[in-house]
């Protein structure tokens, strides 16, 4: 039995085998073949070499190559039908006794390290060659694996180095029992997809993937923070217990689904969903919420596909409004980095893209990109509650200019005489420290404010919250952010404009007494933790509330205030925490 | 049947691997096994790999050795290659770094 301690990012108890995803070059365990297997993996690495070699096929086929970058996937084309290469490998799996993919690491590590010690700088950049076909080729090979992931034939915990946006995609998720990183944070990828379907997960645990065995029987502790490799007779029957408790827990819950979102005073909360497609808005519904507060609208854009047109975008609005019933809809404009929607992605690559041309700022300087959702968004509005929010907004004149495209979008549309979508409500996100430290000046622009909690935090403790080694830094309720906070929702109460909060705070009930306490009077969180804010919100006055929040904002140190909200909620769910 | 000549690398960049990729594609092409010897490193003409892995800069002297049917025509066309700055069309610019 071995236990290890991570960050514990989604509640619940997971006892089951252990499906181990390898996902990352340098997390490749060296787990043993038998000679017997060499076989087979000599002919794992003949079809890796394939469908890497198809894809190159794609990559070549598309119009407008240049002569160069043509040039490259040639050479990227030659080297993966090289006979030399395939015989390194295949020496290495048979002499190693280890997977293709190890051998494939292996082989090109030594390549690399001989391409740099022949000096010349010229030979050693095409080091970078070397690396790309390599990932091509282990992409193929571990794609193998993470498509195993769509065919799993019982419950397991999903141990990987950290999950892909594509990887979570195919997830069978009747199947997956919980999950178990390396890497992240309480609000890596990993984390928010497994809060929003409920699974435990622990992550940040180090090179766990180099350590549990696939197969081998896992508890994950989401609630603590811990994962217990090969549990004994003892211990398997108390989480066993836990398990059983936490399950009653969510039964309780799902009961108070139907009651409003309503303190013990009498106050009124809007409990919104955010969701990333259409089919989503069904869940919202179905935990109870009020309506959409956050409608990522980026699942419309296709990694190296054309950005959708007017058509698309509207549709999708449509769909979910229909589902809506007239329930609130908030759309949130294009939020990504340049290169999602460049062909060429290197193209757009920027040093550093959290601070480069994103979201409003590339829409502002592609109208071409922007104009087709705005268009689609006023159209969308005749067909329920619909509400616009831009993202990233910085300043004023970032705002203005892209209430002027909006304006153009409806001066196209009046033109055609079509819906024009007067009156549509507008809004910022509130995520970048500028905005909300001029909120007085942007509220005159605008109907309603929404933090983003999570990009507000990032970019005002300069943290990024995937990156485990400062992961720490990253604190909701640093004072800096409480008052940034406070401030936007007085200055929006103040004058009458509407403001929600729509990060993972607004998802996690240690600060549903805060939020609260600090004039929120609408949220928007993963659908499934409707149920679970709820609870908290009717268990809670305004006035203690208050007296909370107050005494949050005068506190000094971080570890006071988690400690306060830990001792108020645990009095309030002793069944939590 | 074996053939072998002898051509001076003239490209700036020597034999990296666009060229050498160039040069595998149409060592490959011929049917012959060609080897390539660039001082004391010696390269099969059929992979990429070992072609770059010889590092053969510019002014490097490449002895290129075929065997088999065609090889005198193998290694005529691999010389003239090289010579051409491993553009395979004339009048396209060489490949690109």
């Amino acid at each position: 039995m071995e236990s290890y301690a991570g960050v514990p990012v989604s509640p619940g108890i997971a006892i089951g085998e252990v499906f181990l995803l390898e996902t990352r070059r340098r997390s490749l365990p060296d787990r043993p073949i038998a000679p017997a297997d060499v076989k087979a993996e000599f002919a794992r690495l003949a079809e890796a070499v394939t469908a890497a070699q198809s894809e190159i096929e794609d990559l070549k086929r598309r119009a407008g190559l240049p002569d160069d970058i043509a040039a490259i996937f040639s050479t990227h084309d030659m080297l993966l039908a090289d006979a030399t290469l395939r015989l390194e490998i295949e020496k290495c799996v048979k002499d190693r006794l280890v997977p293709v993919e190890n051998a494939v690491a292996h082989v090109f590590d030594s390549l690399v390290a001989k391409f740099k010690s022949l000096g010349e700088d010229y030979f050693a950049q095409r080091a970078a060659d070397l690396r790309d076909v390599e990932e091509r080729l282990l992409r193929a090979l571990i794609g193998e694996r993470t498509e195993a992931l769509a065919r799993l034939r019982r419950g397991v915990i999903v141990v990987a180095h950290e999950l892909s946006p594509s990887q979570t995609a195919l997830l069978d998720r009747r199947r997956t029992l919980g999950f178990v990183t390396d890497v992240g944070g309480p609000t890596s990828h990993t984390a928010i997809i497994a809060r929003g379907i409920g699974m435990p997960a622990v992550v940040g645990l180090g090179d766990v993937t180099s350590k549990i065995p696939d197969g081998a029987l896992v508890v994950v502790d989401g609630t603590k923070g811990v994962v217990v490799v090969d549990p004994d007779r003892s211990t398997l029957a108390k989480y066993q217990q836990l398990a059983r408790g936490y399950e009653r827990y969510r039964g309780e819950l799902a009961k108070i689904r139907d009651y409003p979102a309503q303190t013990l005073d009498g106050h009124g909360v809007r409990l919104m969903g955010n969701i990333e497609s259409p089919d989503e808005v069904q869940s919202v519904i179905d935990a109870g919420g009020d309506g959409v507060g956050l409608f990522r609208t980026e699942f419309l854009y296709e990694e190296g596909r054309p950005a959708p047109d007017e058509q698309a975008h509207f549709e999708a609005y449509v769909a979910a409004l229909q589902r809506l019933a007239g329930r609130p809809l908030t759309i949130r404009t294009l939020d990504f980095g340049a290169d999602k929607v460049t062909p060429d992605g290197a193209a757009a690559h920027e040093p550093n893209p959290f601070l480069g041309s994103r979201s409003i700022r590339l829409c502002l300087e592609q109208p071409q990109l922007f104009l087709p959702q705005l268009r689609a968004i006023l159209r969308a509005s005749a067909h329920g509650n619909v509400r616009c929010l831009f993202p990233m907004i910085s300043g004023l004149d970032e705002l203005k200019r892209t209430k002027e495209l909006l304006e153009k979008a409806r001066a196209s549309l009046r033109a055609e005489g079509a819906f024009v979508g007067e009156g549509l409500p507008i809004g910022v996100m509130i995520e970048i420290p500028s905005a909300a430290i001029i909120a007085d000046s942007l509220a005159d622009e605008v109907d309603f404010f929404s933090n983003g909690s999570n990009d507000l935090i990032q970019y005002a403790l300069a943290v990024d919250r995937g990156n485990e080694r400062v992961a720490h830094l990253y604190q909701p309720v640093h004072p800096a952010i409480l008052r940034l906070i406070r401030d936007v929702v007085e200055v929006a109460s103040d004058r009458g404009k509407g403001v929600s909060l729509c990060g993972e705070m607004a998802g996690d009930m240690l600060y549903t007494v805060l939020l609260l306490g600090m004039g929120l009077r609408e949220l928007s969180l993963a659908p499934r933790a409707i149920p679970e804010i709820k609870k908290a919100i009717r268990g809670i006055t305004v006035e203690e509330s208050r007296e909370a929040a107050d005494w949050c904002a005068a506190a000094r140190d971080v570890k006071d205030v988690q400690a306060r909200l830990r001792d108020i909620m645990g009095s309030l769910l002793p069944s939590v925490f | 049947m074996e053939s072998s000549a002898e051509v001076t690398i003239a490209h700036a960049q020597g034999m990296h691997l666009r060229p050498a990729t160039e040069f595998a594609r149409l060592a490959m092409s011929t049917g012959c096994a060609v080897r390539v010897r660039a001082g004391d490193a010696e390269a099969n003409g059929a992979s990429v790999l070992e072609l770059a892995m010889m590092a053969a800069g510019a002014g490097t002297t490449l002895v290129i050795t075929a065997a088999g049917e065609g090889s005198d025509r193998a290694v005529a066309a691999l010389v003239a290659l090289v010579r051409n700055d491993f553009r395979t069309e004339v009048g396209k610019p060489p490949p690109a770094p």
